[in-house]
């Protein structure tokens, strides 16, 4: 199913713009910016290797922040979103932004002015941009094939989407940018079964590039991940353990944890775990945040508030070397962007600073020879639901897949019991990181090891 | 640019009719208007969405449905126009007919929060976040999230159904920091629900200074035992459990796609014969409406009934595949009108019994008082992991020393089989908005009141 969208050339992103800033410039507002945000979806959903839905959706939105100095530290801000095209509706929100300034006061700062300079990384893939539906079409039947092959394990759901974004910031320094990008997500569930036993492994996430599908790769280990949760056991007592987390894992721990604390506002209100110059991990770690690495899901020349993205360096060999800045946090600290803000329209539109794409620097030996070296320990493949309290480091998972090592060699397949830490103090108790890295969304990161956490089991 | 529902209306009627009449279509108007204020020590944020509108189309072809949604009813009109001839009719699956309803409700408020100017609501919450950090020096920061909305669903079909729904709903979350004795830690509550600045009053000074205490006491509290305890579940925690178990478990496709692992114990016990749960989106709770988006009127569905397994969420497809027409309660829900519909929870809760919490207590001589549900998830071979911010250490019928962070995990079913003794109301509510898989976020509730359980796994999470 596909429409002729070129029939609607006014429809755009570049003329939406043009109308809001006009209407902006008849308020006589001196200092503004609009971000807009042009965004397609196509998706395919199945229900077992059929196609049960196609979809198709479309939205245009934009947010119009206005601001009024208040004297010569502070400024009020207002912050509209919304989807209207109309010259009236568009000008009333801007006068509710305006009456928003009395309210929301903020350290003053300026707005990002043209003539930076910013890199220009891969963000979309051209020839797909054009025609996705013959694109996913093609790709479905691909997977579906892929699918229907598997022979440990069945699938019994799944989705597959593209979405298109432009986005475009403006503002009254004159600066004007437009940037595209895309992405796919996908969630398929494999069941397998035996003898009235059911496991299922259910993967899901988020793509940046076409050539990062590898559905022919990653459907197998998907449904033999399936069949191995089938002969899986719980853990057969209580101990402290090492713990070697997948890179899926040590993505969602990380972002949580260090992403917080690396923070400028978590520095700011004075919650972060980190300081300055302190050794906050072993030795051998090294994190950062990089905007312009290929393939992750961030990646794009300029963040929300149009600085340029970068790479930073948050943890050097152990030592608490940046903190990550957004325009607010930067003037309140007397320091410059490093292009963190991000606007996010389903979190309520206001900018928070995030880390962009998670780097962990490799380690020297292979996973295959960690494993070989360890006499008892466990390897997590995947945590159901891995959610560290971002302030204080602790969090506790039950195990979903995972596999004993015993004397050197992956034993029986694990699921139950829980694994349970605090992320700040398992930094400074890292044993080994692996070669081998793996992007995973945003993430470019390897497998860690862990020292000592505790896995509680439910058997007495 | 249309403005009136009326205009609204007429516009999605000419969609509606111009649907072949073999095909099922249906087409939504999804309005939110949103109003977002942030409170902390780095100052006060908001953001006003006026409204955040666009249309969703949707049609069956006898296989599978094709949607598409714009924000301009005049450019999706069009898009309608275009793919209508290359739709191919096939009747292999006829969906099970839903009568013809035509309705139009919006829920007042007993304070209207959309009277009270933004400065006054933004004046209001930073008293309440002065009043938290005067309460104790050992708060270290608040962070306060409000947010009030307006959302206005228009649903036409071509079976004739014309409805419209206007909800307006509010939550405020709490979030304390508290450094004491050298730790840092934090702790969460919430109000919310479907209403107006009623529910923001709703909070008491005492709610208020019982949450800057057990922040404290939360900073201070050691982990919880590890193993196989009796547990007391509050009404949050029991409330968390039901979502995630039955809430999300029962969602019909995964019926339909054979991925449940409650299939097989359908009209079979799958907890004591003391729990009832029930899903209904007519309690006044967070997750309230009167139509789905389906077009489908909610009424309130029996999921566990004397501790059996009665009744699954439907939409209409699944219901249709199932061959259960009379089990179509309205469940058929979307994020938005860039999301497609997925059966759904509402606001699932657990029915109260006959026990009072002090007889709970008074007959556990070593477990647990879990309280303050944080999150929870289910697991398709039955498992559960649900993990609250704190608890209670219970030693011969006594509340004794607080502890932090208990998960409770194992498998559902011999959790809730192993239930002995459910407390007398009231039902309590928690607000949140929930997702299915990587997105589709609706709001729903949890709910429920305290539940004694003799063989639970808990240990530090």
């Amino acid at each position: 199913m596909n429409y002729d969208d070129k029939s609607y050339p006014l429809y755009s992103i570049e003329n939406l713009a043009q109308v809001i800033e006009r209407e902006i410039k008849k308020a006589n507002i001196t200092k503004w910016d609009i971000y807009l945000y042009h965004e397609r979806i196509n998706g395919i959903h199945y229900r077992k290797t059929d196609i049960e839905e196609q979809t198709n959706y479309c939205n245009l939105s934009y947010f119009i922040r206005v601001f009024q100095d208040i004297d010569a530290n502070s400024m009020g801000v207002g912050s509209i979103n919304l989807n209207a095209t109309s010259p009236s509706q568009i000008q009333k929100a801007i006068q509710q932004a305006k009456a928003l300034t009395q309210f929301n006061i903020e350290p003053k700062y300026d707005l990002v002015s043209p003539g930076k300079s910013y890199a220009d990384p891969i963000t979309y893939d051209k020839n797909i941009w054009e025609d996705p539906v013959s694109f996913l079409e093609s790709k479905g039947k691909e997977i579906q094939q892929n699918l229907r092959e598997i022979i440990p394990a069945k699938t019994t759901s799944g989705h597959f989407r593209y979405f298109r974004k432009q986005k475009m910031l403006i503002n009254s320094n004159g600066f004007k940018k437009l940037k595209k990008s895309s992405n796919f997500s996908y969630e398929f569930s494999f069941k397998a079964e035996k003898e009235g036993k059911i496991a299922e492994y259910w993967p899901r996430g988020y793509v940046k590039l076409a050539r990062d599908l590898n559905f022919d790769q990653l459907v197998p280990e998907w449904a033999t991940r399936a069949k191995d949760a089938l002969n899986a056991q719980p853990p057969q007592k209580n101990e402290m353990i090492d713990v070697i987390f997948a890179p899926e894992l040590v993505r969602k721990g990380l972002l949580t944890t260090v992403g917080y604390a690396a923070s400028a506002r978590a520095f700011y209100e004075k919650l972060s775990k980190f300081h300055c110059q302190k050794q906050v991990a072993v030795n051998f770690f090294t994190l950062i945040d990089d905007g312009l690495i290929e393939g992750g899901l961030n990646t794009s020349a300029w963040d929300s508030e149009g600085n340029p993205k970068q790479r930073t360096v948050i943890i050097n060999k152990g030592i608490m070397e940046h903190y990550l800045f957004d325009q607010k946090y930067a003037t309140l600290l007397n320091r410059k962007s490093t292009g963190n803000a991000q606007l996010k329209p389903k979190r309520g539109g206001s900018i928070s600073i995030e880390i962009n794409n998670l780097v962990v620097e490799p380690g020297k030996r292979q996973l295959r020879e960690i494993v070989e070296d360890c006499r008892r320990a466990i390897l997590v493949i995947n945590f159901p639901w891995l959610h560290p309290n971002a302030i204080s480091g602790d969090f506790g998972a039950s195990i979903d897949n995972a596999y004993m090592i015993e004397n050197g060699q992956l034993t029986t397949p694990i699921r139950g019991g829980i694994i349970s830490g605090n992320f700040y103090e398992m930094l400074n108790n890292i044993d080994e990181v692996s070669k081998e890295t793996r992007l995973v969304m945003n993430a470019k990161v390897p497998y860690i090891k862990f020292k000592g956490l505790r896995l509680s089991s439910e058997i007495l | 640019m249309i403005h009136t529902k009326e205009e609204i209306i007429a516009h999605m009627e000419d969609i509606i009719h111009s649907v072949p009449s073999h095909f099922y279509a249906d087409i939504l108007f999804d309005s939110m208007a949103v109003l977002t204020i942030k409170q902390s020590k780095s100052g006060t944020s908001s953001n006003v969405k006026p409204k955040m509108r666009g249309f969703v189309f949707r049609i069956f072809n006898g296989k599978k449905y094709f949607e598409i949604s714009h924000p301009d009813i005049f450019r999706l009109k069009s898009q309608v126009k275009q793919i209508l001839p290359k739709l191919d009719y096939f009747p292999d699956i006829q969906l099970i007919p839903s009568p013809k309803n035509e309705f139009d409700k919006e829920f007042s408020m007993k304070q209207d929060f959309t009277a009270i100017p933004i400065q006054e609501k933004i004046n209001q919450i930073n008293s309440l976040y002065k009043e938290i950090f005067t309460q104790d020096s050992q708060i270290r920061n608040v962070f306060i999230n409000f947010q009030d909305s307006i959302q206005e669903r228009i649903f036409l079909n071509t079976e004739g159904s014309r409805l419209r729904q206007v909800l307006p709903r509010l939550g405020i979350q709490l979030i304390s920091v508290v450094k004491s004795n050298g730790k840092v830690d934090s702790n969460k509550m919430s109000v919310s629900g479907q209403g107006g600045w009623e529910i923001f009053n709703s909070l008491t000074q005492e709610q208020i200074q019982s949450f800057v205490k057990d922040s404290i006491e939360i900073a201070q509290a050691d982990l919880p035992p590890s193993g196989v305890l009796p547990i007391i579940c509050d009404p949050s925690v029991a409330g968390m459990l039901a979502h995630a178990i039955f809430g999300h478990g029962v969602q019909a496709d995964t019926i339909v796609e054979d991925r449940s692992y409650w299939k097989r114990y359908f009209n079979l016990p799958v907890a004591s014969d003391l729990v009832n749960i029930s899903d209904s989106a007519q309690t006044g709770a967070y997750g309230n409406y009167y139509f789905d988006d389906e077009g489908i009127l909610n009424k309130k569905t029996p999921l566990v009934e004397n501790g059996i397994l009665t009744h699954y969420l439907h939409s209409r497809i699944t219901a249709t595949m199932l061959d259960m027409p009379d089990a179509l309660f309205g469940n058929g829900r979307r994020q938005n009108f860039l999301h497609p519909i997925y059966p759904r929870n509402s606001n699932t809760f657990i029915e109260p019994g006959d026990y009072t919490l002090e007889e709970m207590i008074s007959e556990i001589q070593y477990g647990l008082l879990v309280e303050n549900g944080d999150y929870g998830i289910e697991e398709f071979d039955g498992s559960v992991q649900c993990n609250s911010i704190s608890g209670y250490l219970i030693e011969n019928g006594e509340l004794k020393k607080r502890v932090k962070g208990v998960a409770i995990s194992g498998q559902a079913r011999d959790l809730f089989l192993s239930i002995d003794a459910v407390s007398k109301g009231p039902i309590q509510f928690s607000g949140i908005n929930s997702r299915k898989g990587l997105d589709e976020w609706v709001p729903v509730t949890y709910g429920g009141v305290y539940i004694k359980a003799h063989r639970s796994f808990v240990s530090p999470g």
